[in-house]
């Protein structure tokens, strides 16, 4: 195996976060770079010194995919799961504090109070129910905006569009 | 890194969307054009190189097409979009302010010199 081989070996073992096309384009890309260098005779004047002045300027396979992983952040799931289930558990302590600081007051009889504790069945309501109307942020979680949360039928002839705003989920006429 | 270093990296995008200004190119190609223009001086390992221009891909500043090379390896070229001159005029503007500021603070005399 030369040396081209094992870069775009090693490159690859730098990429196996990345879907099978994506990552087969970035190393027929490099290994198209190589092939392109070992025939330059810019680069040197024996087929050995092509190669050793193409592998200086090549970077290490484990910069190269950092940087590509930089740019795709294959993993922006997991890092989106990382931030979002701390928040999410944590959510609930929160409102109490919030309560607590007078800055919201909140109807707790009202059964739709629940979206506000476990914002993620809102948006499972949302989804699986598109017509009901609630509010789009804590900020309208108000006793006189309690009324918003009631589920409404879908008005035939009305355009709907879903509000994401951060905690909750609902759908609001266009 | 060295400062120099520092302002290579700095200075990579608005060097290679010039280059690309001048026509349809595949990495290797831009990789030799920035060294050609430079006398040598800009030189850039393929680390730097590829994930600059797949950010330019992300960003629009730039498409990409394979095409088939002269050898057994297919190649990716990349042509500057409109977005990509736009970009690439605004970031000339400011190098070129950054340069005219430094020089202008480089040349002018102490003030007991004055």
């Amino acid at each position: 195996m030369n040396t081209a081989d094992t870069f775009i070996e090693q490159l690859s073992h730098h990429l196996k976060q990345f879907s099978g096309v994506q990552r087969q384009d970035i190393l027929d890309e490099i290994a198209s770079h190589f092939e392109a260098g070992q025939n330059d005779p810019q680069l040197g004047s024996t087929p050995e010194e092509r190669k050793t002045n193409l592998m200086n300027e090549m970077g290490s396979p484990s910069e190269l995919g950092q940087g590509l992983r930089n740019v795709y952040r294959p993993n922006r799931l997991v890092d989106f799961l990382l931030v979002f289930i701390p928040v999410y558990l944590l959510f609930p302590l929160v409102v109490p504090l919030l309560l607590l600081s007078g800055k919201t007051q909140i109807k707790w009889e009202h059964p739709a109070t629940i979206y506000i504790y476990f914002p993620l069945l809102n948006v499972f309501a949302g989804i699986l129910d598109p017509g009901c109307a609630l509010p789009a942020d804590l900020a309208d979680v108000q006793p006189a905006a309690l009324d918003k949360l009631e589920r409404r039928p879908k008005q035939p002839g009305v355009v709907y569009r879903s509000a994401w705003a951060g905690v909750c989920h609902g759908t609001l006429p266009v | 890194m060295t400062s120099i270093d520092q302002l290579r990296k700095g200075s990579t995008p608005v060097l290679l969307m010039a280059v690309l200004a001048g026509g349809r190119m595949y990495g290797y190609q831009i990789m030799r054009e920035c060294e050609n223009r430079s006398q040598g001086y800009f030189t850039m390992t393929a680390a730097l190189l590829y994930p600059a221009l797949h950010q330019f891909e992300q960003d629009g500043l730039v498409v990409a097409d394979w095409q088939d090379g002269p050898g057994k390896r297919r190649r990716k070229y990349y042509t500057l979009t409109d977005a990509g001159r736009k970009a690439l005029t605004e970031h000339r503007s400011t190098w070129e302010e950054f340069t005219a500021h430094l020089f202008q603070a480089l040349n002018t005399p102490a003030p007991e010199e004055r």
